[in-house]
This record gives C-alpha cells, sequence and structure tokens, in this order.
C-alpha cells in the first residue's frame, strides 16, 4: 500500500466517527476567541521572538547547559541517568523500582513516557503504572493513546467517558462531568497515598539550579512529586534553559496559548527530593526516609536533531498543541491519524527522530501546507517547511526502495518539468473531455478513477484554448505610458481559468500597463517542491528563471499566490549554492509582486471610489488564500481594491485566514478531509449572507466554486481580478 | 560579585522601587487572583483571619482543621477561634490529619501581581501537602511580599531556590493560580481536581522586613 492509500484508509477510519470533527471543530472556534483574548494582555509577536532567542541560545549552548544542570541536581542530592534511548530510560526506571520493592507507580502527564512506551514496559514486569492527569487516566482505562498532547480525550464525549468509568469502577455511572471528576479524585487519591514511586514529566529544567518545571492544572503532578517516596522525572534534553528567569516568555505563552489561561494553576519548581511523606509511605518500599529523587535525561534522538540544520528548530517545541488546535485538517480527523505518538504537526514532525521515518511517512500526509500553524506558534517555528523537507526524505527514501509509485513519479518528475509534455497532456485532456463538458467548463461528475475529484466539488473543465493561445506576447497599454510588466500566468490561470488572465492583462491595461507574456513560461514547479520532489522543483527553477528573465517588464507579476510565493521565496532556496543561478534567482525574486500589490504598492491605487454610486449595495465577501495571507503577508491591499468598487458591500468571514482545503494535490488525493474543510469554509460563506466571494487565487477559487456548485448554491466566486475588470467601463482586450 | 549577592541585590531593589506602588500592585493582584478563581481578603487585623476560616469551616461543614506550624496558628489566633466554633485544629502537621482535614492553613512567601499567583515555598513535604490535599486551601500572604510582573516572581524564586540549591540543600516551590482545575472531559471546566476546590488568599498588613526573608 503507498503511503497515500494508507492515509486515505486512516482518514477514512477518523471521518466515520463524526464525534471527533465536532468535538474538534467545536474547540477550534472556541479556541480562536479565548486565544486571541488571552494573549491580548502582551505584545504577542514580541514574546514570542523572546523565547525564539531563548530556545535558540538554549539549544545551541547544550552540551554545556546539560553538564550544568546534571552537575547542579547532583548537589542537591538528585541521581541523575542520562539514557540515550527508550530502551535504557524504560530499563533504567523498572530496575529502580524494582530494587525499592514498588508495584505501583502514578504518573503526572508525561509525553516523554508515551514516547518511550513506559506504562507498556512496567506492565510486562508487573509494576502497575496509574495516570494521574484525569485525561490521561480516561485514555489509560480505555487502553487507548491520546489523540492530544494537551487534552488527551478531547475526541471521545461524556457518554463514552462514562462508559469508561463504569468499566474501571465497576458499577453503572452516569455522563455527569462534575460527578465523574469528584469519583476520580477519590479514586486517585487511594493511588497517590499507597503508590511507592510517582513518575513526572517537565516542562522546563534549570542547568543553574538542577531544577524541574512542571506545569499543571489539576494538581496532580504536585502530588506525584511529593507523596510517594521515590521521584523520577523523566525529560528530553532539550526542556533544558540557563537560568529560572529565562523560563519567562516560555510560561507566559505556554498557558495563553494552550488553554488561553494567563498561568497555568500549579508552576512548580522542584530541586532535588525534600522528604517523603510519612503518611504515604508504603509497607513494600525499602529505601531511605527522606526519598529520593531520580531524573532520567533522555536522547532518543534529540541530539541528532539539534545537528540537523534542517530539524534543528523543532527542539524549540514548548509542547503547546497550538499547531493542531489551529490545524484545518487535525480538526478532521484528530491526532490518531494526524500523529503518530506525538500528534498534530509538531507532533508528526519529530516522529522521524523518535520513531523511525515509516512511522512519519503516512501522518505527514494530511499537512495542507497553509501555514496556520506558523503563527500560532509561540516558538515561531516553521512547521510547513519541515514538513516540505521530510517529504524530501521520505521521496528519497522510497526511490531507493523503489517504492514510490509509478504514475505519480511519471507526473511529478517526467511530465510537469517539461513544457512540451506537460501542454499536450493538458491538450489531451482538453479533447477527451468532449464527452462528459459537452461545450460547458464545469463538471459536476467525472466518471471511473476521477470520480473522487468530484465527490465534494465540481471540478473546471480544461479550457479549450488556454490563456497563451488566446493572447499575444505583448499586450500594450490603452494610454501611452513607460509602465512594463511580465505576467506569469500559473498553469491553473492558463490551462483552466484563461479568463482570469484575460480581467489581469485587462486592468493593468486600463492603467497604463504594458503586459509582457512570454510564452516560455510554464508550471513553477510548485507542486512537484511541495511533494517533497526537490531535484524536480530545482530544474524546474531553472527553467523558469531562464523563461522570464529576458522579459522586458520591470516587475514581474502574478495572480496565483501560490506561485508568487515559490518566484519569490522558493526559487531563490532552490539555486542557493549554484553559482550560475543564485543570483538570478534572487534577482526574479526581487522582481516578483502579487496582482493586488502591484495595483495598490505600484499604481498607487486603492484610494478613493470605483464606479457610479449605488444605492443598492450588493453584498460580497472575501476569502483570503494561505498563500497571501500568510506567506505573503499581504491582506490590506485586497481589501483596498474591494472597498473602492462602490457596486458592494465588504462582508468578513468570521473565520478569517481558515484554509478552503485545497492545498493542491491534497483535495485531489483526499477530498474526503478537504471536503470537510471546505464544509466549514462554506458554511462562513453562508453565514456572512454574501451573494458574491471574492478570493485572489485559483486555487482556492476552484475549490470554494465547486464545493457551492455541488450545493447548487447561487453565490459566485470571482478573483478580484475579475470584479475590477468588470468595474472598467472600456475594455479592449488583445486577442489574437 | 558572587552570583548568589548579584541576584539578591536585584531583589532587594525591586522590592525597594515596588513599595512606592505597593497599592496599584496589591489591587493587580486581587483582580488577577479572583480572575484565576481564588477568593482574596484584605485584613487589618490579623487576629480576626482566625475567625474568618472557622466562619468558613462551619459554613462547609468542615471539623478539622489543620495549619503548617504552631506559629502561624497564633498569629492569625486560629486556635481560639477554632474552639469557639467546635472545630479541632492540628498545630503542625500529623499525618492522620493531613488525609482527613477539610481545611489547610499555609505561608505564602510572596504573591505575583501579574498572574495573580502566590508563591508557596515549604520544604517540609507535611506542611506542603496542607496546600494540596484538603478541599480548601487557606493562604496567609503579607501586603509587600507581592511583586508585580512574573519576571519579578521568578527572579524572586530564582533566588529563593539558588540559596538553597548553592548550600546542596533540596527545595519546593511552587506558584498557585486558583483552585484546581480539569477541562479535561468535553471541555467543560470543572473546579477541583486532585487539589483543593476552594483557595482563600487572606492578604496581611506588612511586615517591613522585604520579600524572601
Amino acid at each position: 500500500m503507498t503511503r497515500q492509500e494508507e492515509f486515505r484508509r486512516r482518514a477514512a477510519a477518523a471521518l466515520a466517527n463524526p464525534r471527533i470533527r465536532e468535538n474538534l471543530g467545536r474547540f477550534g472556534t472556541a479556541y480562536r476567541t479565548a486565544r486571541r483574548n488571552a494573549l491580548a494582555v502582551l505584545n504577542y509577536e514580541e514574546e514570542r521572538a523572546r523565547l525564539r532567542r531563548m530556545k535558540e541560545d538554549a539549544i545551541e549552548r547544550l552540551p554545556e547547559l546539560a553538564r550544568q544542570f546534571v552537575e547542579a541536581a547532583r548537589r542537591v542530592g538528585a541521581i541523575v541517568y542520562e539514557a540515550k534511548n527508550a530502551e535504557e530510560a524504560n530499563r533504567y526506571i523498572s530496575d529502580l523500582a524494582r530494587a525499592k520493592g514498588v508495584e505501583l507507580v502514578v504518573k503526572s502527564k508525561s509525553m516523554v513516557s508515551e514516547e518511550i512506551g513506559l506504562n507498556h514496559h512496567l506492565e510486562r514486569l508487573g509494576i502497575t503504572p496509574v495516570e494521574a492527569d484525569l485525561g490521561e487516566w480516561i485514555i489509560q482505562q480505555a487502553g487507548a493513546h491520546p489523540s492530544h498532547s494537551v487534552m488527551p480525550c478531547i475526541h471521545m464525549s461524556k457518554e463514552e467517558v462514562a462508559g469508561v468509568f463504569s468499566k474501571a469502577l465497576g458499577r453503572q455511572i452516569p455522563p455527569d462531568v462534575s460527578l465523574m471528576v469528584r469519583l476520580a479524585r477519590e479514586e486517585l487519591r487511594g493511588k497517590f497515598l499507597s503508590a511507592g514511586m510517582g513518575i513526572s514529566g517537565a516542562n522546563i529544567a534549570v542547568a543553574e539550579t538542577g531544577s524541574v518545571i512542571i506545569v499543571t492544572n489539576e494538581g496532580n503532578g504536585r502530588l506525584v512529586t511529593s507523596l510517594p517516596p521515590i521521584h523520577v522525572a523523566l525529560l528530553g534534553y532539550d526542556k533544558i534553559v540557563p537560568t529560572i528567569e529565562d523560563a519567562a516568555a516560555h510560561l507566559k505563552l505556554l498557558a495563553k496559548t494552550a488553554t488561553a489561561q494567563h498561568l497555568t494553576v500549579y508552576t512548580t519548581f522542584i530541586t532535588g527530593k525534600t522528604g517523603a511523606a510519612a503518611v504515604a509511605r508504603p509497607r513494600e518500599f525499602r529505601g531511605p526516609a527522606t526519598g529520593e529523587m531520580h531524573i532520567v535525561l533522555l536522547d532518543n534522538g534529540r541530539w541528532a536533531m539539534r545537528d540537523d540544520a534542517e530539524f534543528r528548530e523543532a527542539l524549540y517545541c514548548v509542547r503547546c498543541a497550538s499547531c493542531a488546535n489551529v490545524c484545518p485538517t487535525y480538526r478532521v480527523v484528530g491526532g490518531h491519524v494526524f500523529g503518530h505518538i506525538y500528534t498534530g504537526v509538531i507532533g508528526t514532525v519529530i516522529t522521524p527522530f523518535h520513531h523511525g521515518w515509516e512511522a512519519a511517512a503516512v501522518p505527514q500526509e494530511a499537512c495542507l501546507l497553509c501555514r496556520a500553524c506558523v503563527d500560532a506558534c509561540p516558538a515561531e517555528i516553521d512547521l510547513p517547511r519541515m514538513i516540505v523537507a521530510m517529504r524530501g526524505r521520505i521521496v528519497e527514501q522510497e526511490e531507493q526502495k523503489k517504492k514510490a509509485r509509478g504514475i505519480r513519479r511519471l507526473f511529478l518528475d517526467a511530465i510537469l518539468p517539461s513544457p512540451s509534455l506537460f501542454h499536450l497532456t493538458l491538450r489531451l485532456a482538453a479533447v477527451m473531455q468532449l464527452p462528459l463538458t459537452r461545450g460547458r467548463t464545469i463538471l459536476r461528475e467525472l466518471p471511473g478513477p476521477l470520480k473522487r475529484l468530484t465527490r465534494v466539488r465540481a471540478m473546471p473543465a480544461v479550457a479549450a484554448r488556454p490563456l497563451r493561445r488566446r493572447v499575444g506576447e505583448v499586450l500594450p497599454a490603452r494610454r501611452d505610458s513607460k509602465r512594463t510588466v511580465t505576467f506569469f500566468a500559473s498553469c491553473l490561470i492558463d490551462q483552466f481559468y484563461p479568463e482570469i488572465g484575460e480581467a489581469v492583462i485587462k486592468v493593468l491595461n486600463h492603467y497604463g500597463v504594458t503586459v509582457h507574456f512570454p510564452k516560455a513560461q510554464s508550471c513553477c514547479g510548485l507542486p512537484a517542491y511541495y511533494e517533497g520532489h526537490k531535484e524536480t522543483a530545482a530544474r524546474m527553477a531553472k527553467d523558469l528563471i531562464a523563461a522570464l528573465e529576458p522579459s522586458p517588464g520591470e516587475h514581474v507579476v502574478t495572480a496565483t499566490p501560490p506561485c508568487g510565493i515559490t518566484l519569490k521565496q522558493y526559487i531563490p532556496k532552490l539555486v542557493k549554492g549554484d553559482p550560475r543561478w543564485e543570483e538570478r534567482g534572487q534577482a526574479l525574486a526581487a522582481r516578483t509582486l502579487d496582482f493586488s500589490e502591484y495595483l495598490v504598492g505600484v499604481l498607487g491605487l486603492g484610494e478613493g471610489t470605483f464606479g457610479e454610486p449605488t444605492p443598492h449595495k450588493v453584498p460580497l465577501t472575501y476569502h483570503d488564500s494561505c498563500s497571501a495571507l500568510r506567506g505573503l503577508r499581504l491582506e490590506e491591499p485586497q481589501r483596498r481594491l474591494l472597498r473602492m468598487l462602490t457596486r458592494y458591500e465588504l462582508r468578513e468571514l468570521d473565520e478569517i485566514g481558515e484554509c478552503c482545503g485545497f492545498g493542491g494535490h491534497f483535495s485531489m488525493d483526499y477530498p474526503d478531509v478537504a471536503g470537510e474543510v471546505l464544509g466549514r469554509k462554506l458554511a462562513a460563506i453562508e453565514r456572512t449572507g454574501a451573494q458574491i466571494v471574492a478570493l485572489d487565487s485559483p486555487g482556492c477559487l476552484l475549490q470554494i466554486r465547486g464545493g457551492l456548485l455541488k450545493r447548487g448554491s447561487p453565490v459566485q466566486v470571482r478573483h478580484i481580478a475579475e470584479l475590477l475588470a468588470d468595474s472598467l467601463v472600456q475594455c479592449s482586450i488583445v486577442t489574437r | 560579585m558572587p552570583l548568589l549577592r548579584q541576584v539578591e541585590e536585584r531583589v532587594v531593589q525591586t522590592w525597594a522601587a515596588n513599595r512606592r506602588r505597593q497599592f496599584s500592585i496589591l489591587s493587580r493582584f486581587v483582580v488577577e487572583a479572583e480572575r484565576a478563581g481564588g477568593v482574596v481578603r484584605e485584613v487589618v487585623d490579623p487576629q480576626a483571619v482566625g475567625f474568618s476560616i472557622a466562619a468558613l469551616a462551619k459554613a462547609q461543614g468542615i471539623t478539622l482543621c489543620q495549619a503548617t506550624d504552631r506559629d502561624l496558628a497564633r498569629d492569625v489566633n486560629l486556635e481560639a477561634a477554632l474552639i469557639e466554633a467546635g472545630i479541632s485544629l492540628a498545630a503542625g502537621p500529623s499525618p492522620d490529619g493531613i488525609v482527613h482535614a477539610g481545611i489547610g492553613v499555609t505561608r505564602a512567601a510572596a504573591g505575583v501581581a501579574e498572574t495573580g499567583s502566590i508563591l508557596v515555598h515549604l520544604d517540609e513535604v507535611e506542611a506542603r501537602l496542607l496546600g494540596m490535599l484538603p478541599e480548601i486551601h487557606v493562604a496567609l500572604l503579607h501586603q509587600d511580599t507581592v511583586v508585580d510582573s512574573l519576571e519579578e516572581g521568578l527572579l524572586l524564586t530564582r533566588y529563593l531556590i539558588l540559596r538553597s540549591s548553592l548550600q546542596g540543600r533540596p527545595s519546593y516551590c511552587s506558584w498557585v493560580t486558583g483552585p484546581s482545575r480539569t477541562a479535561d472531559i468535553e471541555r467543560v471546566l470543572t473546579i477541583g481536581v486532585h487539589g483543593p476546590r476552594q483557595l482563600h488568599i487572606f492578604v496581611l498588613p506588612p511586615t517591613g522586613k522585604g520579600i524572601g526573608s
């Protein structure tokens, strides 16, 4: 089974359980507001830059800080064990338990213990581990794995939880949340008082004092580390920071981003073992009356991550789970699909280092590359960049093992990079679709193996005449002007939506800009890049540089923001270090502007009004493409242009910035998941009461228009360029 | 200057600077601590606190109350107040008492206004458990030990921990921000899980001795 097929299988199982997306969907909406309110008390950008600098420095100095931490912890009597891998850590803890006669272990939340499979290991040796965090306890009783790193059982309903309680306590428990919490308190109190060992994780470890810092809300962390005579703190090297004061930005941001609290209820600083409670000392315990603290410092791939330039920044994670909370596909499939043992986006990115590349290959498919997580991350971690890097390595490994799928590889590595083959393929498709389209531009249902493409949205037909056959190479301005641009059309506009390209040209010409349209241009290589075919993407980058370089436009303008990102950001990266191409790549990037950005930034549009004042205004909403909003950081120019149009009244969506679920290949490969994401978007559109959806990216247009058509909605979807062109009184389009 | 002295110097400076705006810091603390779900009372006469605790115990039907030590119980007139109300007191933790006490009374070493947190810095495990096991935690905090920002609170925490750590002494310090809570089941906020269900903070008059002393 290919990884795509396996992902489809897992996603289908998650989609069959509506509870997951109901809970996560509801939570995601509430989370947005609560998080925004919690963060309003500080300067988010400043604080996260501070956290980032602190983590960068700590990881850079890790060898020295780790030594310092070990010394300081030993100074206060803690016993430190440095474990290279899961097996060593597990063995140390179980040997300790057996040597001290421990039969019962209470645990506070520790993702590292999940990472190493500690519970399973202890159980096999006849030692009973009991999770004390309520969510973890429920998960443990249910025999499941956490689906979220902060809220382990967010995927379960209270009825399901009541079922777990009934089974664990041996009597019927009604689904009453406060009653269940009360019962858990009673049930676990006895465990705290009779356990011989308490195992905790750590959110932060302090080199200067040898302290571990634990943040919890329920109070189990303090009991686990106070009542039993032995406390074992299990943590990765990545948690070490220089001093307690360095934890400031971390503590400030963690609670606000994780649970929208200003601070978690308990922030506990544990420095050595300060005695053992006489009340709780179990009879079987053989050890000193004052108790012992053991610290297990775990590597298990962390040092390798530190040495890997592409993945080092994953070590800056503070485990707030924001990246999962804002992720449109996580909200649909949950952490059992998007994740391995560590869940969500960061969980998937670190999985190869802890659990191997095989374990990460399928979950990473869940990423749409919408970048919502980048803005949400309090440590400014560029997760999508790492997802793309992962795909690169996964593809390499598949090549080696000859596991790459034939057609996909053929398309990405052979057809796409060859302009003649690629365009021939599209022309063939344009002919072959005729019996289906019978002249129409929309395909509501595709047959056979292509059926998947139209499951949740209608598809556009391939244009009978692509833009490159409709217009010439030079499209002169309506009035005399020295302004010139080179238009990079993008495949979607050229081959599927040539009318958008014509609108772009019409608007530019109207404002005195001569448009050059070099026909040597073809695909920018984004599909290959996003799917990890780096070599192909680099080859295509060079072809595009060569195609656009001779064209005389002052700027390169594109009306397809994802391709804009390729030109401005990925191409310079792809040719970096190649002396023949590096500068030329940078020159192309510097020359490239998005359509709206060019109109507002260069031509100075966006002031005043455009058209006659009208008594009746048509309600219109605007959908931000992920690529423009977060990739190119453009949100104002588009709105300024729309506000100029007197015919419309702009009504904002209530979840601005949410992805529409297109994601290029994603919506082709995983239409059901993409369809759920799309459904949220369409519902938000309907809530505005708008008759028109304006947007700036043809990919989003394909997805949203297709979705609305499939639903039979009368709402129109238009590219900004089309709305502007419609409003122009006069028009002259140069066609061949 | 040795490290500890440097940190101590900064703590002293912070305290001196904060004294001038003690009241604005205190009011910020009260707002934030209550926002986090704590109940804050400012007290002019510490001797009155005992009666407040007795009333609280009576209202909740609590029959056993424990304070961390005799000095603390005496400072707030706890014994007399509880006897009057017919409630047992254990001053100084008894292992049995900790498990059965309905109210645990401890000191707080400091407060942090920005987050509404109190610093409970109790190294003796039995004393510390009085803020963890009972349904109600009563904490006594002196007005002039409240610092303004989270950064100042961490500076103070660093000082307290470093002081022990450099001498090879273990220590245990918690910032407590409201009563124990969970939202693990269907995101429904529920107060009182493994820790106290109620947190009462009595703010006592200034000591004039500085923080961390």
